[in-house]
């Protein structure tokens, strides 16, 4: 799976601050349980796939995971041992901009306990604090 | 059927800095509207609430300022992050005046399409009702067992109880079983690619987009 934008406007992305809680995005939607971000971060395309791949390890197969964030910012850097200047650098990763509430991934069609299990595995590959959350019932 | 009664206090204060204060004492700030009356702002004891919640009871008696109205819990917002609840809405109903609300549909049995190499897709996790206040269900239960490979479950084949009526399209799709598509893994190429740039100018020499004339 090519984690990436197909087209972009701007190759480049300047940082940005990641401010406040996730007002979209926040609830579970397409399954039954869901991994939700606590802390603001970046989490990259390697991360992602690292996530989604330690999933299909444990997921048995009528269990369906949605990943629900999508790398479209790239970060550039400088090449190791260059002088300041000449301009930024190119393109080395992209990364998904998650604030806290953020539901990255989301499973249906297994168990509590299989699910929680799944996502024990996601939330060791994730560079931020993350944690279980249930599909909330309709009042 | 029986009705719970709740406990409100009607609240003079409004806006975020008043209902935050209440939400740490304990409180919750909700509000009653509809019938073409005035709407009132009320607040709740959390607890109170909380435990009413977990009774599944859509129909309330809400008594507030010395009289009782029959409400119905319309909305309850909730803090994403800490799950707790930040405002109820209530509308007011007749006991014989049909409403409209959402109820959850559950699915239960193996479906035959499971069985065969399928997985379930549940689309449709709650549907929108009109019924009367007094059978308004907790959930709409449906057995897809006989569901077989490529077979959709769809609205109009949800159980008919008396007095209900489902109100989406007839045709919407609940669940469905259906093969597993292989992911396609992306090729060399594909993964080293770059994305397009949909504003590069282009170079002098290579032939870009012919300009537009105002």
């Amino acid at each position: 799976m090519r984690l990436m934008p197909k087209r972009v406007k701007f190759r480049k992305s300047q940082r940005q601050k990641i401010k406040g809680n996730a007002t979209r995005c926040n609830t579970v939607a397409f399954g039954d349980f869901g991994l939700q971000s606590l802390e603001p971060g970046w989490i990259t395309a390697q991360q992602l796939e690292a996530g989604r791949v330690s999933a299909s390890q444990c997921l048995p197969r009528e269990g369906k995971l949605t990943i629900r964030v999508f790398p479209h910012k790239s970060v550039s850097s400088k090449p190791i041992e260059t002088r300041m200047g000449k301009g930024k650098g190119e393109p080395e990763f992209w990364v998904a901009v998650v604030k806290p509430g953020t539901v990255m991934y989301e499973i249906s069609g297994v168990g509590e306990d299989v699910a929680k299990h799944t996502f024990n595995r996601i939330a060791h590959k994730m560079p931020v604090k993350v944690r279980f959350v249930q599909r909330r019932k309709t009042i | 059927m029986e009705i719970l009664e709740l406990k409100a206090e009607k609240r003079t204060t409004k806006g975020s800095k008043a209902a935050r204060k209440l939400r740490d004492s304990g409180q919750i700030p909700a509000i009653l509207y509809g019938h073409k009356e005035d709407n009132v702002m009320l607040s709740l004891k959390d607890t109170d609430f909380m435990r009413l919640l977990q009774t599944r009871t859509r129909l309330i008696w809400l008594a507030f300022d010395n009289k009782k109205e029959s409400a119905l819990i319309k909305d309850v917002q909730h803090d994403n992050l800490s799950d707790k609840i930040d405002h109820v809405d209530f509308s007011r109903i007749d006991l014989d005046e049909k409403v409209h609300l959402r109820v959850s549909v559950e699915v239960y049995g193996e479906p035959v399409g499971v069985k065969d190499g399928g997985i379930l897709t549940h689309t449709l996790k709650s549907v929108e009702i009109e019924c009367l206040p007094a059978v308004i269900p907790e959930k709409i239960k449906v057995n897809i067992s006989s569901l077989g490979l490529g077979k959709s479950l769809h609205v109009r084949e949800l159980p008919q109880v008396e007095g209900i009526r489902y109100l989406p399209d007839p045709e919407t799709v609940v669940a469905s079983v259906h093969q597993i598509s292989d992911v396609i893994a992306a090729s060399e190429e594909e993964l080293l690619a770059e994305p397009e740039v949909i504003t590069k100018k282009p170079k002098e020499g290579e032939e870009g987009e012919p300009e537009k004339k105002a």
